[in-house]
């Protein structure tokens, strides 16, 4: 897979001295689908404006398929882009929007008739090709920007939240569109969201940003299961990973989670040797919410690993949301756009009511009020150090 | 309790709002017939015998009507002539400064150049000043540019309309960003976006600025007054003056035709883009 997009040490300062991208690097594959997730603020905006040629580059450079064009105008970058309020002409209709780019490349009528057309074709617009987007819903005025992205079969396709005004049904119908439609072109995508799920299911990549530093770029299965920073893990999923403050005591097989011990057993040593260093100091322990399961407890049975009491229970059809209170100190970790990362104790952000959440099956009896064990599995719990609130792990 | 004393005011309350509005109503009628009845009185006057016309009180209903003041005022002065180049001149100046405006509101409404607040102010004071501040530094100009007693005298210096500007700006103000910038990215430059995207956006504006400039412009009489003295040349307005100094001063049946006539094109036209105007002030205050 050649490159398309290479970014490398991008940076965006604004004249009032505000740091927006910080040595942003990243690349994206031919045909690749790279989504840009982060919370707002992030940068991630910011650096898709600077692909799109819309933002000038304060530092870095920027190669559009081998290409420096840092000072290429938006224009001759040869990119098409879909804006969050889809940005239509309104005083054009369906038809002249997704041709206007071809107009404007001097392509004969003809051709631009018989590609408006196709793209039309391609997304169920043909009855609505002579209204003006006043006259359209918003999932077609949403296609209209699609068109008029696609009909140019551009290198590079560059996508600003463009499904964040729909609808959640029709956001994620599109979803699924969005993605025939990209794979089907082969362009390599940018794609910027604030939504981790929508980055989850559409990415082949996806990079976490906070405030305006690239965090982690992977996989989204990776991302999930191996966050290298306590951001990310606590960003991506849904509902969040729950975040602790703990002890490793006895040489980081036990875990002082609370007023409770929980053994860790050599597994987790083994997998993560780095936790050696870590005997007797606080360190932040992550457990996903599906890695906890409810158990009866009493003889013969598996022993809980954890206790704790119930708060309440949402159902969600296939799954149950336990939420529960440990007299664990939670951690909250910060979204801001502002650097904090060394400051995690001082400024307050360890909330000491423990509230978690566990995802159980559906037909377990638990109410609120109830005091339950929960069982989980060592090996699947994330360790972050407290100071650089990275991922301990080799 | 509660519905006995409020059934006397239920039904007080439509008759004194019903008085009001007759009030008001009459008021508006009043201040309208104030307000026209200079023009009917100009437009009677012209179709009404010399002997009739300047008695008090006003003959409203002519006995008898004639087209004498009309043939009066084409027989004394080229007032065919004279409309030609006030059609003219009011079309060029149209057309030119509205391209001017153009220009001038994109580049104060969304470009980046240094000095362009102080630039901005600057020419909005040229809005706050009269006119006849800059009377003789422009005359200098425009004689030294060799252009008195000529139309282009009255062309040239009034491609700049700093109101249209201004409402321009204002207007251009309010079409989002975004538009832009999906057009730079669909590959438009700056003139493409401009003529794509902004103008038929702005139509309303445009015709409110160009039905302005239109009517100062065809009414004009300072200007045309310092700069040209060949009655062939003239504007129509400069014109009827000239037609009562021919009398030094004294009543002239003409002058009351060659105003009706005047009055016809700016009514027209009026009328004919009366809710563009209305939409285009409209634009110029609220943000969408």
């Amino acid at each position: 897979m050649s490159v398309a997009i290479s970014i490398e040490k991008l940076g965006k300062r604004y004249p009032n001295g505000f740091e927006a991208l910080r040595e942003f690097d990243l690349e994206v594959g031919d045909g690749e689908f790279m989504v840009l997730v982060g919370p707002s603020g992030c940068g991630k905006t910011t650096a898709l404006r600077m692909v799109a040629g819309l933002e000038e580059i304060s530092s870095g450079t920027l190669r559009i398929e081998g290409r420096v064009v840092n000072d290429v105008s938006a224009k001759e970058r040869d990119i098409a882009m879909v804006f969050q309020n889809y940005a239509l002409y309104p005083h054009m209709t369906v038809a002249e929007n997704i041709g206007f780019p071809l107009m404007l490349r001097g392509t004969g009528k003809a051709e631009i008739k018989e590609r408006v057309a196709e793209a039309a074709e391609v997304l169920g617009l043909v009855e609505s090709l002579g209204r003006r987007p006043g006259q359209l819903s918003g999932g077609q005025r949403q296609r209209v920007a699609m068109g008029r992205a696609l009909v140019r079969e551009p290198r590079v396709f560059l996508m600003d939240e463009p499904l964040s005004n729909l609808d959640a049904k029709l956001r994620v119908q599109m979803r699924a569109e969005v993605r025939r439609i990209q794979q089907r072109l082969g362009a390599a995508t940018l794609y910027v969201t604030h939504d981790q799920t929508e980055a989850m299911t559409m990415g082949d990549r996806v990079a976490v940003m906070r405030g305006g530093n690239l965090l982690q770029c992977d996989r989204p299965d990776t991302l999930y299961q191996n966050p290298s920073e306590l951001f990310v893990a606590s960003f991506i999923g849904s509902p969040a990973m729950n975040l602790y403050e703990a002890t490793l005591s006895e040489g980081a097989t036990m875990l002082k989670l609370g007023s409770q011990r929980v053994a860790l057993g050599p597994e987790v040593l083994a997998a993560r040797p780095a936790l050696a260093g870590y005997g007797d100091q606080a360190v932040v322990v992550g457990i996903r919410p599906e890695d906890l399961s409810l158990v009866a407890g009493g003889a013969g049975g598996a022993q809980p690993d954890l206790y704790a009491e119930v708060s309440l229970v949402e159902s969600l059809g296939a799954d149950l949301l336990v939420h529960f209170a440990l007299d664990a100190r939670r951690v909250h970790v910060d979204e801001g756009a502002d650097e904090g990362d060394a400051a995690l104790a001082e400024s307050g952000e360890f909330v000491v009511a423990g509230e978690g959440v566990a995802r159980i099956e559906p037909r377990a009896r638990v109410a609120a009020g109830d005091r339950v064990g929960f069982s989980l599995v060592p090996a699947r719990l994330h360790f972050f150090d407290r100071e650089t609130e990275r991922a301990i792990t080799a | 309790m509660s519905t006995l004393s409020r059934t006397p005011r239920l039904l007080g309350r439509p008759t004194r709002g019903r008085i009001g509005r007759w009030v008001f109503n009459t008021a508006l009628v009043l201040a309208g017939v104030i307000m026209l009845s200079p023009v009917a009185w100009v437009f009677i006057n012209s179709i009404e015998p010399e002997k009739d016309q300047f008695v008090l009180p006003p003959v409203w209903l002519p006995h008898t009507l004639t087209l004498f003041s009309y043939k009066q005022l084409f027989q004394q002065i080229p007032f065919l002539l004279q409309l030609g180049n006030s059609l003219i001149i009011s079309a060029a100046v149209v057309i030119g400064s509205t391209i001017v405006s153009v220009l001038a509101a994109y580049a104060f409404a969304r470009m980046e150049f240094p000095g362009k607040n102080v630039l901005f102010v600057i020419l909005l004071s040229g809005l706050m000043l009269p006119t006849q501040i800059a009377a003789v530094p422009e005359f200098v100009e425009v004689k030294y540019l060799g252009l008195l007693n000529t139309r282009l005298s009255l062309i040239i210096p009034a491609l700049i309309q700093v109101f249209g500007i201004f409402l321009l700006r204002q207007h251009f103000k309010t079409i989002p960003r975004e538009l832009e910038d999906a057009a730079r990215i669909d590959g438009a430059g700056e003139l493409q976006i401009l003529r794509r995207v902004i103008v038929p956006l702005s139509w309303p504006a445009l015709s409110a600025t160009a039905i302005i400039t239109t009517q100062y412009i065809w009414n004009d009489f300072f200007w045309p007054n310092l700069y040209i003295t060949d009655p062939h040349k003239m504007v129509a307005a400069l014109g009827l003056v000239t037609l009562q100094n021919s009398f030094l001063g004294g009543p002239v049946a003409g002058v009351f035709a060659g105003l009706s006539v005047l009055a016809i094109p700016v009514v027209v036209l009026f009328v004919l883009l009366q809710r563009q105007l209305m939409e285009g002030f409209g634009y110029a205050g609220v943000s969408r």
